[in-house]
């Protein structure tokens, strides 16, 4: 089986157009979504509109969660006073301009995805705001990845995709006076399908991952698409200029967290 | 009679008129009383500031104008007159017998090499002239305490041309542990530098020292610049916060 593994539109029609149209060159058996389909972007409804009707199983991401349940950050989410600012702005927004039909449709996506050894999540299986970054200490990286019960993770919100194998999954317990117990996992993976809609590798393009299941080979996929486009939407709309400037350099429409050891505290 | 010495120092934006300056006073043995203006860049300025603090025995002259620097020119001494890119040098009235002109100008600049006594190229090789001078921009920020990581992201985009296409950035900002740094940036020559100005920590209200920010630049948009300062300076609350935090550390430490 192929899967494409697509996360972080953020209200990117014209990336998700791309994508959507690259996947279907690919042959893909199955497409996956790992949420944040809204904010920052200019077409929030839209992209929730394409991927209701092309049925694509999507869990829930923090800018869906957010825009639904309202904000509630920890440091992680804004790891700027400007970029807080900015997120404000976005999220009062988006949440001007969604039909009450997409907020119902985010309001019950799924924390999480499962399909046989594959977990689907959107930061990571304890919380949608948790950033699993590629320098993540690799003890609790695996912890995250057992405790999905996974052998395969598949997250996003980070915006940077990457694969990251955990080969030394042994954790060795030694209580005073008793004999040491060792307990080894099978091969992890964690695998980041960076985002459709706001990437953060420095270009513009939008990125997404194949899995094959049968090889278990990741194709991290890189899409050149119309970007012009949306950022003369973002102008149109209304939303910050600056939103349009960063998205044409890869940059995120506003920086993100990028401490390693930080646990998220929502 | 004056025994003053008068160096005026003239060149286009990022020349390097000021390093030349520097250069000049590391040489000094600083046994007479040496002085330092910047005409042009109103009564206080990044580079008027960052020199006192850099060199606590030069006498910094805020001033205006040309004329009023003649007005407080001292009896003696050596006297460095930075003159702005955006001034004509031909035009400049200098009413003293013992005046120098140095100009940090590449051989097509002819405006420059005209007028100067002496012509030094510029270390670093500029970008080519544009027919049109850049517009100086000037913000005051005095009592405005940056959030540190907003701080990093502004100067990213200014510098990038988010705001206008900027030539040339300087700036003197605060931040929330008392301390000041400068920052300097001339497009084309790499790297923001950043120099800690080992002032005084500042950790109870708003600093009341100079600091402020100075573009030169095409099509600079002010208010969104003026929007974006605002997003990244701290409000009295957070201020407050962040001093009796750094209050204690240094207390503890003490």
């Amino acid at each position: 089986m192929k899967y494409a593994v697509i996360s972080c539109i953020h209200g990117n029609y014209e990336a998700l157009n791309a994508v959507l149209l690259d996947i279907d060159r690919q042959r893909v058996d199955q497409i996956y979504c790992l949420g944040d389909l809204v904010g920052y972007g200019p077409y929030p409804n839209e992209v929730v509109e394409m991927i209701r009707s092309l049925d694509i199983p999507t869990c829930q991401g923090c800018w869906d969660e957010d825009i639904v349940m309202g904000l509630n950050a920890c440091e992680c989410s804004y790891p700027s006073q400007l970029a807080e600012k900015r997120g404000r702005r976005a999220h009062e927004w988006t949440n001007r301009v969604l039909h009450p039909e997409v907020r119902e449709y985010l309001a019950q996506l799924p924390m999480s995805l499962r399909q046989g050894n594959l977990c689907f999540v959107h930061g990571s299986p304890n919380s949608q705001h948790e950033y699993l970054l590629p320098r993540m200490h690799g003890f609790a990286a695996l912890e995250r990845v057992l405790a999905a019960q996974a052998d395969v993770l598949f997250c996003g919100h980070t915006h940077i995709p990457y694969v990251r194998y955990l080969r030394e999954g042994k954790i060795r317990v030694h209580h005073r006076g008793e004999t040491p117990q060792e307990f080894q996992a099978s091969v992890k993976m964690i695998v980041n399908a960076g985002s459709v809609g706001e990437p953060r590798h420095g270009r513009p393009n939008a990125t997404y991952v194949i899995y094959d299941t049968d090889t278990q080979e990741v194709t991290l996929r890189e899409v050149p698409y119309d970007y012009q486009k949306t950022c003369a939407a973002i102008l149109e709309q209304g939303l910050p200029p600056i939103f349009a400037w960063r998205l044409a350099r890869g940059m995120e429409f506003a920086e993100r967290a990028d401490d390693p050891h930080h646990v998220c505290q929502r | 009679m004056d025994t003053c010495q008068v160096i005026v120092v003239a060149g286009r934006w990022g020349a390097g008129k000021t390093h030349w300056i520097r250069q000049q006073l590391a040489a000094q043995s600083w046994q007479e009383a040496l002085f330092y203006a910047c005409p042009g860049y109103g009564a206080m300025g990044v580079d008027l500031v960052r020199m006192g603090y850099l060199y606590p025995r030069l006498q910094v002259l805020p001033t205006i104008s040309l004329e009023k620097c003649w007005n407080t020119l001292p009896k003696e001494g050596q006297f460095f007159l930075e003159v702005g890119y955006h001034l004509d040098v031909h035009r400049l009235q200098l009413p003293v017998a013992s005046v120098k002109r140095v100009a940090i100008a590449t051989p097509q600049e002819t405006e420059f090499c005209h007028w100067a006594d002496e012509v030094i190229e510029p270390a670093v090789s500029l970008p080519a002239i544009a027919p049109t001078l850049p517009e100086l921009w000037q913000v005051e920020l005095t009592g405005q305490v940056f959030d540190p990581p907003s701080l990093d992201e502004l100067l990213l985009e200014l510098t990038e041309g988010a705001y206008g296409q900027v030539q040339r950035l300087k700036g003197i900002f605060e931040l929330p542990d008392g301390q000041a740094f400068a920052v300097d940036f001339c497009l084309g020559l790499g790297e923001i530098e950043y120099t800690n100005l080992n002032v005084p920590p500042w950790l109870e209200g708003r600093p009341q020292r100079w600091s402020g920010l100075e573009l030169i630049g095409y099509h600079l948009d002010k208010a969104a610049v003026r929007e974006l300062i605002a997003d990244a300076v701290l409000s009295d609350t957070v201020l407050a916060q962040y001093q009796v935090h750094y209050r204690t550390q240094v207390e503890a430490e003490g």
